[in-house]
């Protein structure tokens, strides 16, 4: 969004109830814009926050297809309807943020081609596959809403979706100003809504000239690059190693396991040349760029124990080992090597950085495992 | 190569110990030995072989009192040996000695009042670390003292103190350690095949890479005790489980705390209200918390608020030791600089948890 039609969503949003902390200023760094500290803020601080009362807010009074159940059906439908009026929309200010579609067209890999899908697969099938699903699922979305109003012109149904999904705050939707602050899983404030205002805090103390985030949520580095339509290896990343890995049921040696990790997690199981293969659809089990997190752990421990009580000093060596097994099955789909940086299409470039990055994260967790071996 | 170095090197020679041809020893710009190998070395080769027959063995006997670690039993026999060794490889571990004069120079051992206090200022655990130490080695004089009056106190506490700093409580008295620098993860593995000690890499090496030895993971302040300066290119550890006790403060900690007992080595109060993870490898690396660790906090992960509590608890006590931030190092004597890099290596790695925390999805509190 340039920095006019920002100042002009801001001047709406402040008509509209906007709060925006003095000390925060939008500007660009490295061509990327984000929102900055112009003076020390303390934790704890309220940096911004607008009134719910003014957001589009859909009736929610149809019935929603099982699978697109994570999906908010009812909001996409008010929001395209209030493009589709354009300036004569009450909510002007909020749709003037969209990214148009001939933009994202550039860049998104909702436009990507059978050619570039092929490149892609060349260097990471699991990023083709996400890619693939996630573009079915829009396809799926944009069918289900233009079925609730056909007279709804699907392209901007297609430009609300992909807004959607890349700006879109839980619960509310896409609040103004409030969405132009960058994600940071470790550095993001904390973003609630009372349910009045939706409200941004700071988690922690920022110095003059620091950039100041929101968490959007934990998410697979593949998830950010397709949904964010950028990938910035500067950032904090993580890998959900255990949404990426079909697990044969029968694989589990402890009899029982399957039923007691079906009780305990989010799994999702799926039948594959006549066996039943299960992952775990759960976030919060992530690899972060140097260690596994806790959730991830426990999950791998409960795979191999199935829920019985195993000294630690038993359990430690095949947890390393298994642990260890996932490394290489993600370094096997990493193939970002077989290609040349130069010779791909913009829309490519960042899931070449993307699956550097991967392989840089996927080696500090290998040495992790090494040192505890040692 | 230095004349002493090749001297070192022919006594080894003498006492059968043989050492990988490409390999080829240095004196560091920290004044520490380093040795790379000059040519590929696959994973597992050997590096240097001690033949059984020529390891050190303890004097003959001797009943000594108590449950003795066998390795103070070696100490003593090289104590004996000290004004004249009788074997190649006495001479070869007493070669490896630091004089007094050198050892005083830098070892924490031997740091006054003054210091010890500039210690405290800049880290709470320092000072103990270092209390410990000294006291373990006048423990040890004390008793070698009782078994043999007539050795020279001042000679079994050199001996003990280099002992410590070579490694050789870890490695019964290996000779030539003090070849390789020290490291956890890029090591080198030392072990017993057919009663010869064999020291082997763990990995693929790289022509003129530098060979280390892992001798176990140490407490960033007990690898600093011993080392002529800080290194930042090497590993180094906070030694979780030895540091930390943890109150028992809620009821749901406490009716989580017998089933974690089952699966962990934790250590229980007499009045039931502090417990300690008594693990060596529970450790906060550089790369994240060990698995020990982690084990620790899923012993109670039926409990998310009580696995919160433990987590914030760890952090605010290992915050509260750490005073690095408060100390100017041009406040500091030369010799005092390493403890200070130490400490704020301590706070890094403090930092690396603390992320690891939020990236489990806990809200950490403030360092």
């Amino acid at each position: 969004m340039s920095t006019e039609v920002f100042c002009q969503q801001k001047q709406w949003a402040s008509a509209h109830g906007l709060f925006l902390h003095e000390a925060v200023e939008r500007k660009a760094v490295n061509g990327i814009y984000g929102m900055y500290a112009l003076r020390d803020i303390p934790a704890n601080t309220l940096l911004a926050s607008f009134p719910a009362a003014q957001l589009i807010r859909p009736k929610r009074d149809r019935r929603i297809p099982a699978e697109l159940s994570d999906v908010d059906l009812p909001y996409l439908l008010a929001t395209a309807r209030e493009l589709t009026l354009g300036d004569d929309s009450a909510f002007s200010g909020i749709l003037k943020g969209f990214e148009p579609l001939e933009a994202m067209q550039q860049y998104s890999t909702q436009f990507i081609s059978e050619a570039e899908l092929l490149l892609l697969r060349s260097m990471s099938p699991t990023a083709y596959s996400w890619v693939k699903n996630a573009n079915e699922k829009a396809e799926r979305v944009v069918a289900a809403v233009c079925a609730m109003d056909p007279s709804l012109d699907p392209q901007v149904v297609l430009t609300v979706f992909l807004n959607y999904k890349s700006r879109s705050f839980k619960e509310v939707g896409i609040v103004p100003v409030l969405d132009q602050f960058n994600h940071s899983d470790r550095l993001g404030n904390e973003n609630s809504f009372d349910g009045e205002r939706v409200q941004v805090y700071t988690r922690q103390s920022y110095r003059a000239g620091d950039q100041l985030f929101i968490s959007y949520g934990h998410k697979d580095l593949l998830m950010h690059a397709i949904h964010y339509n950028y990938f910035d290896p500067n950032g904090t990343h993580f890998i959900e190693p255990a949404r990426r890995i079909f697990t044969p049921v029968a694989s589990l040696t402890r009899p029982n396991a399957f039923n007691h990790l079906q009780k305990k997690y989010k799994l999702q199981t799926l039948q594959h040349q006549g066996q039943m293969l299960f992952f775990l659809n759960d976030n919060a089990a992530l690899m972060t760029e140097q260690a596994p997190t806790l959730y991830l752990t426990q999950y791998l421990s409960d795979s191999l124990t199935g829920g019985q009580s195993v000294a630690t000093a038993q359990l430690q060596s095949p947890l390393l080992q298994t642990y260890l097994q996932m490394l290489d099955a993600l370094a096997a789909n990493n193939r970002y090597r077989s290609v040349q940086r130069e010779t791909l299409p913009p829309r490519l470039l960042r899931f070449y950085d993307l699956l550097q990055k991967e392989e840089l994260i996927i080696q500090a967790n290998r040495n992790w495992v090494l040192e505890n071996v040692a | 190569m230095s004349p002493e170095l090749k001297q070192t090197l022919q006594l080894a020679a003498h006492a059968g110990i043989t050492l990988h041809p490409a390999l080829e020893t240095l004196v560091g710009p920290l004044g520490s030995l380093q040795t790379f190998t000059r040519e590929a070395l696959p994973a597992g080769s050997v590096l240097w072989q001690q033949p059984a027959a020529q390891r050190l063995s303890p004097p003959e006997h001797i009943n000594y009192p108590g449950q003795v670690d066998p390795a103070i039993a070696l100490l003593h026999q090289l104590a004996r040996q000290a004004p004249s060794p009788s074997s190649a490889v006495s001479r070869l571990l007493l070669s490896a000695c630091e004089t007094d004069e050198q050892i005083r120079a830098y070892h924490g051992t031997y740091l006054d009042a003054a210091q010890l206090k500039q210690l405290g200022a800049m880290h709470a655990v320092l000072p103990n670390v270092l209390a410990m130490h000294t006291q373990r080695v006048q423990q040890i004089v004390q008793y070698l003292r009782q078994i043999d009056p007539t050795l020279d106190p001042q000679v079994i506490e050199n001996l003990s103190v280099n002992a410590f700093r070579l490694g050789w409580f870890n490695t019964h008295f290996t000779p030539l350690t003090q070849l390789f620098r020290r490291c956890g993860l890029r090591g080198t593995r030392l072990s017993v095949e057919d009663q010869n000690f064999v020291l082997r890499t763990q990995r693929e090496l790289a022509p003129n890479s530098e060979v280390f030895i892992n001798l176990g993971r140490q407490d960033i302040f007990e690898q600093l005790i011993h080392a002529r300066e800080f290194d930042p290119e090497l590993r180094y550890y906070i030694a979780f489980g030895a540091r930390l006790q943890f109150a028992v403060k809620s009821g749901a900690m406490q009716s989580l705390l017998a089933p974690a007992r089952q699966v962990m080595p934790i250590a229980v109060s007499n009045t039931g209200d502090r417990m300690q993870l008594q693990d060596p490898h529970a450790l906060l690396m550089e790369s994240g918390p060990s698995a020990s660790v982690i084990a620790f906090f899923n012993a109670f992960a039926a409990d998310r608020n009580v696995q919160q509590a433990l987590m914030n608890d760890a952090l605010q006590q290992l915050q509260a030791m750490n005073h690095a931030s408060k100390v100017a190092a041009s406040a500091l004597a030369p010799g005092m600089q390493k403890y200070l890099a130490g400490a704020q290596r301590d706070q890094a790695i403090l930092d690396h948890f603390r992320d690891w925390v939020i990236d489990s999805g806990f809200d950490a509190p403030a360092l």
